[in-house]
């Protein structure tokens, strides 16, 4: 049975998959779905663990910073990010009247 | 929030990748206040992960070594004996952050800890047995071995070493009643002179936590360098 995501989680999967090839670092990726880093982490941190996020470290960072670790998801992922979007739409947020 | 307090916080709780990612985020901001809002977030974060818990309750019970040494009766200001104590418990704290596979050794030295208290408590001898300690040292050491590997083990050592040291002497002084007596029963003030002489047969595990605490600290630093 598919896993069901959190709204917050779906927003970071989708966001993810619309730029699928691009590494995206934290910041920006919470800034893009409006999630702070405390809820964004966590959602990362789980999505790695369950493998469908790859991660890696920026190759050349300015000069006195360190390097940001970079996200995209992983071949599962798109997949996952792919079910998740389609189930969205198929059933959407009831919203109050 | 100063970026330096932070990346002490977030090394407190995390050594693995998703608090570098954290340090490096916050590094890159440059608004002061998106900074402070990006930290507390971050931190916020490693704190829904138990092992962070784990970290805090590592670095509580470093904290209860000089707690229970400076505030029991007892010493005699000597000061080389103070110098020496400060060194041993800096070096504790340093080492307390670098613990690595924390479920790890927070289980097989929590039940090492406890493994101490329960003889303690049933025989007033085990106290006098330093070489039992360390056979119940070596045996939690190699289930971490085996569990986790060599920072499992040098981590497991040095807060074995500490928690019997914290177990021992913390019992003679928040639960006197509980501890078995070490002094003769016609001493004037028996709880008190328990709780003086309850302190050095452990000195020895705290000597030996803040050496096992070294060999972590070394360890771990040319880990993470490779």
């Amino acid at each position: 049975m598919a896993r069901r995501h959190s709204p917050q989680t779906l927003a970071v999967l989708v966001a993810l998959a619309d730029r699928p090839q691009d590494w995206r670092y934290g910041y920006e990726l919470g800034k893009d779905v409006g999630l702070r880093a405390g809820t964004l982490y966590p959602i990362l941190m789980r999505l790695s663990d369950r493998g469908l996020l790859e991660t890696t470290w920026e190759v050349d960072p300015p000069a006195g910073r360190p390097p940001r670790h970079l996200y995209r998801l992983s071949a599962a992922g798109a997949s996952v990010a792919t079910e998740a979007a389609s189930a969205r739409v198929a059933r959407p947020i009831a919203r109050p009247a | 929030m100063t970026v330096g307090v932070f990346a002490l916080l977030v090394r407190l709780l995390s050594r693995d990748d998703w608090g570098r990612a954290m340090l490096a985020e916050v590094a890159a901001l440059d608004d002061p206040r998106e900074r402070r809002r990006f930290a507390l977030g971050c931190l916020g974060a490693l704190l829904t992960r138990p092992a962070s818990w784990l970290r805090v309750g590592g670095v509580v019970l470093v904290g209860a070594v000089p707690a229970l040494l400076f505030t029991g009766p007892g010493g005699n200001g000597d000061v080389a004996g103070l110098v020496i104590v400060g060194i041993v418990i800096a070096i504790c704290f340093v080492a307390v952050v670098h613990v690595e596979a924390v479920p790890v050794v927070a289980r097989v030295a929590c039940a090492g800890g406890l493994l101490w208290w329960a003889g303690m408590l049933a025989s007033g001898t085990v106290r006098s047995h330093p070489e039992w300690a360390l056979a119940l040292l070596a045996a939690c050491v190699a289930v971490a071995a085996w569990r986790g590997g060599v920072l499992a083990a040098l981590g497991t050592a040095f807060v074995t070493c500490v928690a019997i040291f914290v177990v021992a002497v913390g019992t003679y002084a928040a639960l006197p009643r509980l501890a078995p007596a070490v002094v003769p029963a016609n001493a004037v003030h028996p709880a008190m002179e328990n709780q003086i002489e309850s302190t050095d047969p452990y000195v020895g595990e705290l000597l030996l936590a803040a050496l096992c605490g070294v060999a972590l600290i070394a360890v771990a630093r040319a880990a993470h360098r490779s």
